[in-house]
Order: C-alpha cells, then structure tokens, then sequence
C-alpha cells in the first residue's frame, strides 16, 4: 500500500474514531464510584500522555538519524513529531489539573507523575524554542538533534526514577490499566488509546508533509536568491 | 591515551589561565551568588520562618544561577579572534575539548560554591561546619552534572542566534532532576544525618552524571562541527 494510501486512510479514520470514542467515555461506559463523572476525563487524559511519550520517543530517534546520516528527512521527522508530542503534552496538563481539581481538591501537587510530565513539558518547550529561534539552518539541525537527544534521555530516568525514590501521591494510579473495575472501562479505555494514536499518528503525517514542503520552498528561496 | 589527556588538560590550563588573567567571571558570578542569597533571604523573611527547610533550595539556584553565568563565558570567551576555529583546527579529538571545558567549569563553579557556602551560612544562620565534608561530597556530586549537561548546551547556546539568553531556557528544564535529588540530598545532610539517608538521591544524581557526562562526550563533536 503506498504511503499516501495509508495516510489518507488515517486522515478518515481518526475523527470519526475520536468520536466513537468520546460517545463511549461519555455514554457507554459507567461512571467511577467515588469521582463521578468528571473521571471520563481519564480515557482521554491516558491516551494523550501515552502518544506524548511516543512522540519524544520518535524525536530520539529521528535526532540520532540525522546526527547519523545527515539527512534532512530525519530532522523533518524529529520537528513533526516534537511539536505534536508538545501538543499531546499540552492536552495532557490541561486536562489533568481539571480532573485533579474534582477528584482532590486541588489543581496541582507535585506528585511523581505530575512532575515528570511537567518535565517534559518544559523540554520540549526547550526544544521547540531553539528551533524557533536558535540559529541558522544549518547549525539549527544539528543543535536540535544533541537538544532532542540529551532531553529525551533525560526523561525515562526522571520516569522510572520518580517511580523508584519518591513517595506517591496515594491516588495516583493514572496508568494502571488493572486497577480498572469493569470490563466496560478496559475496553473504553484501550479504544480511546487507539483512537488518540491514529490522530497522532495522523497529525504527525500532516506536520512532516507540511515540513517537508518547507524545506522544499527554502531550497527553492536559496536556488533562486543564487542566481541574481 | 596520553596525548588525549595532554589535550585535555591543555584546554583546562587555557580556560583556567585566561579567567585568571582576567577573574571577570569569577568575580561577576561569586558576586551574583551573593546577590541570589541576600536577594532570597530578603524575600522570604528569614526571621520568621524556618530556614532549614528553604536553605538547600536556596543554596542550589543560588549555584543554578551563577553557573549559567560561568557555562556562557566559558563558550563566549572562545568567540572573539575566531578562537574556536582555531580550537577545532588543533589536533584534538573534539571530546578532549568538551572535557576540558567541563573541568574548567566545574573549577571555576566549585570556587564560587566554595564561597558561597560560608556566606549562605553566615547569612542564614545554618550550621555548615559540622557536615562539611558530606556537604562538599553532595555539591561536587550535583555540579558534576550541572558542568556536564551545561558545558554541552552552552556549547549550543553560544552557536545560535539567541546567544547567552538560550543557556538558561534549554538547561534548566534538564537539569531539574539533578536539583531536586542534589536539594533533598544537601537538606538530609545539612539536618545532621548521615549520608546513607541521602543514598537513594545520591544515586540518583550519579546515574545522571554518568549519562550527561556520556552524551556530552559522544555528541559534542555534533555541537562544534563548522
């Protein structure tokens, strides 16, 4: 199947996905016994900080490909997917505190996860600050690849890190898919997943084509300011 | 393996020399360490409430702070007289550059943190003496990591468009970690406890250093490429 074959039927898939997803947290599934209804928010809340780490885990990837082979389609990969994950990461932190607020009381506390998230959050802010205004396109890539690198190492340590030295916040059993009462709510919550990694997947698609447009017209900008 | 460490010590006796020649930058961060002490120690009042519990805080972004000072001179001294072309053009493998430059920090860091804490402790009336050599074992610990990561990213910083103002937003996002487990270990040892308590935090911030120390080493090559 060719390429664009399958990311255009990504692009179909994805909304409609979303969708059937929202009806099924909001609809089909029971509610939590002691949180209630704003507990829903957890079968997307889940799904968002998966594609997050997912998406730092292609920056790592493509930054040790371009450092690698030098070709541009890495560093076209490793800015998609970075500003995508940055998104997710984004959804991530908004709708946490909204749960958090309900279920506790409170919008913040610096738990093991919250913490870790809000990390990642930061770096790749970081990262997309340099690439935002960092340098000129040559040094850029390469700046961005040691940035991606150095940053993406950092957060599994700070993950299983947190996890082993610091004290958990007692309700904090966000991705414990076994700790799911019902049935109902397993199977929600492993659609929910699917359905958020095909829209990241699917955005994912769009930003390296639009990325690599970009360096199309660049090229094009350079081959043209050459020749006057 | 000689003439690696000849290089090495070749660009610390260089950077070293030139901050002695001149003790701009020791003099601007020791003075902006002090500043970051009193500044806090006006902030939050220190009569009232109870320092112990705010002091290693304090004492790590008083470091953080003037650190960022230290990492952006010793990248930035190197861009006058295309003195990092001329670097790069020395028969020195590139890694001997990073660790030479990360010792270098590391001495001119770990001078002003030694002035600082006899200051931070005057000022805010924490008790050093008593758990100094634990104290010195955790900061040299956490700085070994701060001088690590920050060589490599000022390494970045100092290349791109943004200069010296990127330093701090690419570093200290990273370098969190290191600070909370360098802070909780510098409050267990400052409280009279024995360092076995601050085991865990000590790991932690060891398993760090050896990463940055790793990274900078294989990918700083990437940094300074023409």
């Amino acid at each position: 199947m060719r390429a664009s074959t399958i990311s255009r039927g990504l692009d179909l898939l994805a909304l409609p996905l979303i969708a059937i997803g929202m009806a099924l947290a909001f609809l089909y599934v029971p509610g939590e016994r002691t949180m209630g209804d704003v507990q829903r928010i957890f079968y997307f809340h889940v799904p968002f900080a998966m594609s997050s780490f997912v998406g730092f885990a292609i920056v790592l990837v493509a930054s040790l490909g371009y450092l690698k082979t030098r070709r541009d389609a890495w560093d076209v990969v490793a800015e998609a997917a970075a500003e995508v994950g940055f998104l997710c990461c984004t959804i991530v932190l908004l709708t946490g505190p909204v749960w958090a607020r309900s279920a506790w009381g409170v919008w913040w506390t610096w738990d093991a996860r919250l913490t870790t998230t809000l990390i990642l959050w930061m770096v790749y802010a970081a990262y997309l600050v340099l690439r935002a205004y960092g340098a000129e396109d040559a040094k850029l890539k390469r700046y961005a690849a040691v940035l991606g690198i150095v940053g993406a190492l950092n957060v599994p340590i700070v993950y299983f890190s947190v996890k082993w030295f610091r004290t958990q916040h007692p309700s904090s059993t966000f991705f414990t898919r076994e700790g799911l009462p019902v049935p109902a709510m397993a199977f929600t919550l492993r659609f929910c997943l699917i359905a958020v990694l095909i829209l990241f997947v699917t955005l994912l698609l769009k930003r390296i084509q639009v990325g690599r447009l970009e360096a199309e017209r660049d090229q094009l900008r350079y081959e043209l300011d050459a020749r006057e | 393996m000689n003439a690696y460490l000849r290089g090495v010590f070749g660009v610390l006796r260089k950077d070293l020399r030139l901050e002695w020649r001149s003790r701009e930058a020791m003099t601007a961060m020791a003075f902006f360490s002090l500043l970051v002490v009193v500044l806090f120690g006006f902030s939050f009042q220190t009569e009232k409430i109870d320092v112990r519990t705010t002091a290693p805080g304090l004492l790590w972004v008083a470091f953080s702070f003037s650190g960022v000072l230290g990492l952006n001179r010793s990248f930035s001294l190197e861009r006058e007289n295309g003195a990092l072309r001329a670097l790069m053009l020395a028969p020195l493998d590139r890694s001997a550059i990073f660790v030479g430059k990360m010792l270098s920090n590391l001495v001119m860091i770990g001078l002003v943190e030694a002035l600082t804490v006899p200051l931070f402790s005057v000022l805010l009336r924490v008790p050093v003496l008593s758990c100094l050599p634990q104290l010195t074992l955790v900061t040299c610990l956490g700085t070994l990591g701060f001088a690590a990561v920050g060589t490599l990213l000022a390494g970045i910083s100092s290349g791109s468009r943004m200069r010296e103002v990127l330093l701090p937003l690419i570093l200290y996002p990273i370098w969190i970690p290191i600070l909370v487990a360098s802070v909780e270990a510098t409050g267990t040892v400052l409280s009279g406890k024995p360092l076995s308590e601050a085991g865990d935090w000590l790991t932690l911030i060891g398993v760090f250093d050896l990463v940055f120390l790793g990274v900078g080493f294989l990918f700083f090559e990437a940094v300074l490429e023409e």
